[in-house]
């Protein structure tokens, strides 16, 4: 019989619950310090823990660079546009700065020759593949003539052969019809040079004596006879020089220093008064020449 | 006062050969600054291929030597030369035309063709005879110069027919058939 009617269970219960806190106060007074049994929770806990902050934080990370990717994206096509736009402009402005560096340089040839000289613009070609000819937008009532030459800065390009009011029609010196007095730059030898109507090995130079010393790359320049053409201003380069046992002269055939279908400006020489480029050639002129020989050479 | 018959056949010489000057001035003042490395087609070659082809032979001819001397102003080439090469491709055109006869669309595409190359090997010919200095073969220029005219024949023909047609003078349906026959014959007579 139990005298106080006391269940011993519910006093371990009580005692139990009472004990807890008193433990947990305990625990609390060592904080830095984790129980025995603590510590497989801890463990358990940080390893979740840290699981799932890794987790939130790749998710962070893969939405933010979602979202960059996506501003990057709109960001790259508008650079992309606004350097399309910049190298449009670019374009346009080498292109000026080239057109203006040429101009320049005919401005100077123009400036520092003593030569009556007449710019023109290129119109047109010939309709015939069969013919080298070009059109210019000056005529008799600018002063254009039969028989004037016309250069460029870099070299002389042909004669005019038809003279109209408004517009001229120039005969190139790679024309089958054409033929200009020459002279071999090194050895002064005279010469005359026929149009072969083609651009490459344009033209041929004829009656130069056999044993004349001429290689491939030496600089053919005009005669100046009649003082149509300045003297001494650049024709061409010698590609090939053929002896023939019963010519006595050497056939020299000659690649144009101009290349005639793309002259845009040439100059129309009105007076050459007896200009002679053989004591010294414009800057443009011997740098062309340079660079037409230096490619002949190494062919 | 000028009939209306003869009002469309000036308007028809004086409209086409303002095209004829039209595909001169392209070729030579337009092209050209375009490419530097492609030849033009040679649009004034479909042009006289195209008069061989649809006026009558001695019309046609005639209308062709004005052409010819129209053409030495954008040439340096001689117009004995010109002419001569012209009559003989009149020729070859007439003789084809009348020979072949098909309706198919690439008809005028295929007389072409052949017209460019009988072309290019007249004028070597013609040049080798009657010029001093004669001309070259440049036979990839030539290529290309008949592959582009043949490529552009078809709308070329199709904008000259249309001028041709437009004053091209037509005849209303009145009278009876015998009148009608008579102003046939009279029309055939008098327009190119």
């Amino acid at each position: 019989m139990n005298f106080l009617n006391i269940n011993l269970k519910k006093i371990l219960l009580l005692i139990l619950f009472i004990s807890l806190p008193l433990i947990s106060i305990n625990m609390e007074q060592k904080k830095s310090e984790d129980t025995w049994f603590a510590q497989p929770l801890s463990y358990i806990t940080q390893f979740f823990q840290n699981a799932f902050s890794g987790l939130s934080l790749g998710v962070k990370g893969t939405t933010a660079e979602y979202l960059n990717l996506l501003r990057i994206k709109k960001d790259n096509l508008l650079l992309k546009n606004e350097v399309q736009e910049l190298q449009t402009r670019l374009q346009v402005l080498n292109e000026q700065q080239i057109e203006i560096e040429r101009l320049k340089s005919f401005m100077d040839f123009q400036k520092n020759t003593r030569m009556t000289l007449a710019p023109a613009q290129v119109i047109g070609r010939d309709l015939l593949p069969d013919h080298k000819t070009i059109t210019i937008n000056k005529g008799t009532v600018h002063g254009i003539k039969h028989m004037q030459a016309v250069l460029t800065v870099a070299g002389a390009v042909g004669y005019v052969f038809r003279p109209e009011k408004t517009t001229s029609h120039i005969m190139l010196i790679t024309d089958r019809y054409s033929v200009v007095d020459a002279l071999l730059q090194k050895t002064r030898a005279h010469g005359i040079l026929e149009g072969l109507g083609k651009d490459t090995n344009g033209g041929v130079l004829q009656y130069i004596d056999r044993n004349e010393d001429v290689k491939p790359g030496d600089i053919i320049v005009t005669g100046g006879i009649d003082n149509i053409f300045p003297k001494g201003f650049p024709l061409g380069v010698v590609t090939e020089v053929e002896k023939k046992a019963i010519n006595p002269s050497l056939i020299i055939k000659i690649k144009p220093i101009i290349e005639s279908n793309k002259i845009e400006e040439v100059f129309v020489v009105q007076n050459a008064k007896n200009e002679d480029f053989l004591k010294g050639q414009p800057v443009e002129a011997a740098s062309a020449t340079e660079t037409v020989s230096a490619d002949v050479k190494k062919q | 006062m000028i009939s209306k018959r003869r009002l469309h056949l000036i308007l028809r010489v004086i409209s086409l050969t303002l095209v004829f000057f039209i595909f001169c001035a392209f070729q030579t003042s337009f092209w050209p600054f375009l490419t530097t490395f492609i030849p033009a087609p040679s649009l004034w070659l479909v042009f006289m291929i195209f008069l061989s082809f649809k006026l009558k032979p001695y019309p046609a001819l005639v209308f062709i030597y004005f052409l010819a001397v129209v053409m030495t102003r954008f040439t340096y080439a001689p117009l004995k030369v010109v002419l001569m090469t012209l009559i003989f491709l009149h020729g070859f055109i007439w003789i084809l035309k009348t020979r072949i006869h098909t309706s198919t669309v690439f008809y005028f595409s295929i007389l072409i063709g052949a017209g460019t190359v009988f072309y290019h090997v007249t004028y070597i010919i013609v040049s080798m005879w009657l010029e001093k200095v004669p001309t070259s073969v440049f036979f990839l220029h030539r290529l290309a110069d008949i592959g582009l005219t043949f490529l552009v024949s078809m709308p070329v023909y199709h904008l000259l027919n249309f001028i041709n047609n437009t004053f091209e003078p037509n005849e209303t349906w009145s009278g009876s058939a015998t009148q009608l026959k008579t102003s046939h014959q009279n029309l055939g007579s008098e327009s190119l």
